[in-house]
């Protein structure tokens, strides 16, 4: 138990080892190991979430956390710069436990839907697994520098699983997504040796979130808020806000710093779109609120109303794109851009309603966006085209296909019973009660609502309802519905989004006691 | 907890024998089979007298309530046996569709979120089943979704469905957020102004007022019983309902807004269902109108009027469009080109008696004649706007004569549907068609038509209440000797009369009127077109999605080429760099070198020589440099 999430963390790191000393010529070795391997993680995340005690109120943040791993790793003399001292730590709280779970129940999603893929099946597999090894690291890290190295880390199994096994503009689109992300990153690494100059713990210089989240600055440190230390005239940590924002708002991904995301989306590989959507926008999301919101609560509150906007902004204009859409799986893309701003706009609320609605809809769109793209991949298999305009009246060729399109088309457009409500709800409810910001941003949000009505019902229009017809140049000799394969990935997807609509408490549970303590930690700060 | 378990069997016994039906043989069956069961069991509520509630947390702050009393377990009897009397008649009607499994699925579904909105008075609990209505309704509008037209009208009608529910969210989100409880019929505190406005919106949106009314007629593209249960009785009544619970918190103002849209709303609809001849499109206009009637009884503050009305209502109109789906199935196998259409129809009384029956007694209760139920209903409406006319005055009376002006309007378009539909003669020719009414679907026909006597509500056939309203707990007033009673029959004769003489069989009007399809005044054109709203909603929907290309416009050809221009003036600052590397750098040392090779070569030639030619440098160097060291 002591070491179980090393064990979730690291396990398929050790698997994709093994794997190196597999001949390739042994091809369904590799994707039994992976499914084996993620099935592990999912049983352990399993256990995790059986043992997490609910109740714990902690009294300081390096209380919050359950699971608690700690041992020196790096220790550097760096002469007059000082030492550096880098931890392997690690641990959970109500914020992180969700999202590991979600990520290990994507990953091993994503494995059975990679199950046909036929070219390079090690390479394929191996890059998959380490892939899923430092997602995992993302959300169980406790120290700045061993987060930021999985951060980092993912950039690239996924650079070479878009570029290798991508669509057509494949090379474009892993370039564009490397260059992008690789850039919001460099503004992470400087806010992250800031706070290494200015946290202590013991007395030392220190990368330990907690420390930072627990405000442990040393005097005369330019991130101290006591200090109020300036670069260039403006204040330090305001800067350090606004660079952690762009640094994690092109993962989430935010208008305007978005255009990687229906790039790589459309041109991912099925299974990789299913990880991208689902896991690597809520790690920027993640980053957003451990980090920004953890550490800079004072800029959080005071730039609320700029947040909130670029939050609603992202509903707006991502909706938008998505209705004007005729790619399917484009339009998906830019749905996950608007769905994305309600967890902005959630956070910029400041209030606990607000960030449990943005953790609930960061889970609920964690496995509503992934079925889409399995959706879209359905489509793409049997015709190899996705363009909504050359298929009509699939609702009568293929009924279980339609009927589980309507399902996540429902859950995404915010269906009460389905999960998806349950989060805007929530995000809404913060956004209007906040004091932070104004509500005329919330009723600006609410049309977002109105907005993904419209490009999920006219796509059902246009594909599912008519007479059957596929135009001329699409290939049709296998439309056939879903196989038994495709619907053990539908089923259970349904039957949580379903769950999850009716039982939200059954995620929030998990993470009210944080939450409480998040926002109390943060009310010190409001005016 | 003996109730909980009743209420979850009532509740969820529809839903069940929907998707048990679906997966079995005898779907039609086991739904009936379902909802009579259902229908009993909320008999025994209905009778047991007691208020119910349970509470469970939904989310932290967030506390989901069922609470049932008198009101809402008369409304679960009343949706139970419409919907029971649908099904009845849909297994017949819908047996030769190769659909109907799913139908009875989706009619469940529909069952099941139309009790659990009768069965909560959480704003918020009430919300997921609204939409869930709305969502069964969207389906079964588009059931026959290959049919050309009809998935467009699907998506229409749910899109305006979700902007006046957007508006019913930000409403009760706007509750929260002043501090109200969102919990209805605890000690009534006046709402603000913003949220009871936004939540008035929501419900006009499912009650079909102005102007959200253009979506019920696109409803009608679905099957007709489906119109009948759906689109008549129960869910469009769905935003009374909500008016009726909430208008003891509404402030005044909110209440004025409410009684002139509804009376709007009313007199508008009549009009347009003078004009038209679909028979499917005079009925929802009809309903519309008559749900503006209840609207306006929440307005001037007869809510009891409203429910009854309501109640009234859901019998006879139900009724009607159960008939009009008879009469469609007619014409539709008698006459293949266009069977809703009133022009071709007539006299159908011999080839349909019964539906002709009971669809006259529902007629009649519908132009509010004495003797019939929608009389007692609508005439305390109007006795309602009345009494609030006296005490408001000015603009009031306006309304209130408005309101009594419609029943005028009704008679006539009522009177104008049957006459052209029953009787006279065919005026197509059909064929040989014999129609066998069978029991499964005029036991219903007659079932409601009955129901639309005055004898089942009040034992007095003017009176303006009923026991039922009494049963539900509101104070009956009385209010003997009034002029309305007599003002509306006044209104209902005039307007049978007027009819007669135009559409009497035979009469001349009616053989020109039906040559010259179109109407040819200005406003009988504007009426046919539904006083442009659906233009309106059309021109909506292209701004929104002209707005949509534009932002797509934006993403492609501004932000992105803007990326592009920084990677390519990247890649170009590094060529260019590469050029100054290539020529300025390594430009000049690559000259000196030149140079020098250059020069190397060229005195590289001196020691290659002979002798002499040596000897010859040799001198002049020595010369040179001996002049160097005599002048300088």
């Amino acid at each position: 138990m002591q070491y179980l999430l090393s064990y979730i963390f690291l396990f398929p790191l050790l698997i994709a080892f093994v794997m190196l000393f597999i001949p390739s010529e042994h091809r369904g070795v590799f994707r039994r190991l992976a499914l084996a391997a993620t099935s592990v993680q999912s049983l352990l995340s399993g256990v995790l979430l059986y043992h997490f005690d609910k109740q714990l109120k902690p009294s300081s943040w390096e209380a919050a956390f359950q699971f608690v791993e700690q041992s020196d790793w790096i220790n550097l003399g760096l002469g007059f710069i000082g030492d550096l001292r880098i931890e392997y730590y690690l641990g959970v709280d109500g914020i992180s436990l969700p999202l590991v779970a979600l990520s290990s129940l994507v990953l091993l999603i994503g494995v059975i839907s990679s199950w046909n893929i036929r070219e390079k099946v090690k390479g394929y597999f191996i890059l998959y697994l380490i892939l899923s090894g430092s997602i995992i690291g993302c959300f169980v890290a406790l120290d700045f520098f061993l987060f930021y190295l999985c951060f980092e880390f993912m950039l690239l199994p996924m650079f070479f699983l878009i570029g290798i096994w991508g669509g057509e503009r494949r090379s474009y689109a892993s370039i564009k997504f490397f260059l992008y992300t690789l850039f919001g990153s460099l503004f992470i690494l400087i806010v992250m040796i800031g706070l290494y100059m200015s946290i202590e713990k013991g007395g030392i210089n220190s990368f330990s979130i907690t420390a930072m989240l627990d405000g442990n600055y040393l005097e005369d440190s330019i991130l101290n808020p006591a200090e109020r230390g300036k670069i260039i005239g403006r204040p330090a940590r305001a800067l350090a806000f606004i660079f952690l924002l762009i640094g994690f708002g092109i993962k989430l991904p935010l208008v305007p710093v978005h255009t990687w995301l229906p790039d790589a989306h459309v041109e991912a590989p099925t299974p990789i779109s299913v990880v991208l959507a689902g896991l690597l926008l809520k790690i920027g999301a993640y980053g957003l609120f451990r980090i920004l919101y953890g550490v800079f609560p004072d800029m959080a509150v005071k730039y609320a109303t700029w947040v909130a906007s670029f939050g609603v902004l992202s509903i707006l204009y991502g909706g938008l794109n998505a209705l004007a859409q005729r790619d399917l799986k484009k339009m998906v893309a830019y749905s996950s851009v608007s769905h994305m701003g309600f967890v902005l706009v959630g956070l910029a609320s400041l209030t606990s309603i607000g960030f449990s609605g943005a953790l609930f809809h960061m889970i609920s769109h964690g496995i509503i966006s992934p079925a889409l793209f399995l959706l879209a991949g359905v489509i793409y298999d049997r015709t190899h085209n996705r363009l909504m305009d050359d298929f009509s009246g699939l609702a009568s060729k293929m009924p279980v296909y339609a009927f589980f399109t309507a399902v996540f088309f429902f859950a995404g457009l915010g269906l009460p019973g389905l999960s998806g409500f349950v989060g805007e709800l929530m995000v809404l409810m913060g956004a209007f009660s906040t004091s932070v910001f104004g509500y005329w941003l919330a009723i600006l949000a609410v049309l977002g609502i109105i907005i993904s009505a419209a490009y999920f019902l006219w796509t059902i229009q246009r594909m599912f309802f008519g007479h059957y017809f596929v135009r001329e140049s699409v290939r049709k000799e296998n439309m056939f519905d879903l196989t038994s394969g495709e619907k053990a990935m539908f089923i259970p997807l349904a039957l949580f989004v379903l769950l999850l609509g009716i039982f939200p408490n059954l995620i929030l549970n998990y993470s009210n006691e944080t939450i409480q303590f998040f926002i109390n930690y943060i009310s010190q700060f409001r005016p | 907890m003996s109730e909980l378990i009743l209420i979850l069997i009532i509740l969820f016994l529809p839903l069940l024998s929907g998707l048990v039906g679906f997966i079995s043989k005898y779907s039609s069956i086991i739904s009936i089979v379902g909802v009579s069961f259902s229908f009993l069991f909320s008999l025994v509520l209905a009778f047991d007298r007691k208020v119910i509630r349970f509470e469970w947390l939904w989310v932290e702050g967030v506390v989901f309530s069922i609470h049932i009393d008198r009101i809402s377990s008369v409304l679960i009897v009343l949706v139970n046996l419409i919907s029971l009397l649908v099904l009845i008649y849909s297994s017949r009607y819908m047996e030769e569709d190769n659909g109907d499994k799913r139908y009875f699925a989706f009619l469940g579904f529909f069952i099941f979120s139309m009790l659990g909105l009768l069965m909560t008075n959480h704003l918020l609990l009430l919300f997921v089943f609204w939409e869930l209505v709305g969502l069964a309704s969207y389906l079964l509008i588009g059931f026959w979704y290959q049919k050309e037209s009809v998935p467009a009208s699907a998506r229409t009608s749910f899109m305006i469905n979700r902007i006046a529910d957007t508006s019913l969210l930000a409403g009760i989100i706007l509750l929260f957020r002043d501090g109200f409880d969102l919990t209805i019929g605890s000690e009534p505190i006046l709402w603000t102004i913003l949220p009871s406005i936004l939540i008035a919106v929501g419900a006009f949106g499912k009650s079909a007022q102005l102007p959200f009314s253009g979506w019920l007629l696109k409803a009608m593209a679905g099957p007709t019983p489906v119109s009948a249960l759906i689109h008549a009785a129960t869910m469009v009544a769905a935003g009374v309902y909500l008016l009726v619970r909430v208008s003891p918190f509404l402030p005044q103002e909110v209440l004025n807004f409410i009684a002139i849209i509804g009376c709007l709303t009313s007199c508008y609809a009549a009009i347009c269902a003078i004009v038209r001849h679909d028979i499917k499109k005079v009925l929802a206009f009809s309903t519309i109108s008559q749900l503006g009637y209840m609207v306006l009884g929440i307005g001037v503050g007869a809510a009891d009027a409203s429910l009854f009305h309501l109640i009234t209502h859901a019998f006879f109109k139900a009724g009607l469009f159960l008939g009009a789906a008879s009469v469609i199935n007619f014409m539709c196998n008698a006459h293949k080109n266009d069977s809703r259409d009133m022009r071709y129809m007539g006299g159908l009384t011999s080839k349909l008696p019964w539906t002709c029956r009971s669809f006259i007694l529902c007629s009649l209760a519908l132009a509010g004649l004495p003797l019939f139920s929608g009389f007692l209903s609508k005439d305390s409406i109007l006795l309602g706007a009345w009494l609030f006319a006296t005490k408001t005055g000015s603009w009031a009376y306006i309304i209130s004569d408005l309101a009594i002006f419609t029943t005028l309007l009704t008679a006539f378009y009522v009177a104008r549907m049957v006459l052209l539909v029953f009787f006279g003669t065919p005026r197509t020719n059909l064929t040989n068609y014999k129609y066998r009414e069978s029991k499964r679907l005029y036991f219903p026909l007659v079932i409601l038509g009955v129901f639309s006597l005055f004898i089942f509500f009040n034992l007095n056939p003017l009176g303006h209440s009923s026991y039922l309203i009494e049963y539900m707990g509101f104070p009956i007033q009385h209010l003997e000797g009034s002029i309305i009673p007599f003002l509306s029959i006044l209104m209902v004769i005039s307007g049978f009369v007027l009819a007669f003489s135009w559409f009497k069989p035979g009469a001349k009007y009616t053989t020109t009127y039906l040559k010259n399809s179109q109407p040819k005044s200005g406003l009988g054109i504007f009426a046919l077109e539904g006083f442009q709203l659906g233009e309106l909603y059309r021109r909506v929907g292209i701004a929104i999605y002209k707005l949509s290309l534009a932002a797509a416009y934006l993403d492609r050809q501004v932000i992105d080429p803007m990326l592009h221009f920084v990677s390519i003036g990247s890649v170009v600052g590094s060529k260019v760099l590469a050029l100054i590397e290539r020529f300025m750098v390594n430009g000049p040392v690559n000259l000196s070198a030149s140079i020098l090779a250059f020069l190397g070569k060229r005195f590289a030639g001196l020691s290659a020589r002979d002798g002499q030619t040596q000897i010859i440098w040799l001198l002049v160097m020595v010369i040179l440099i001996l002049g160097w060291f005599i002048f300088f």
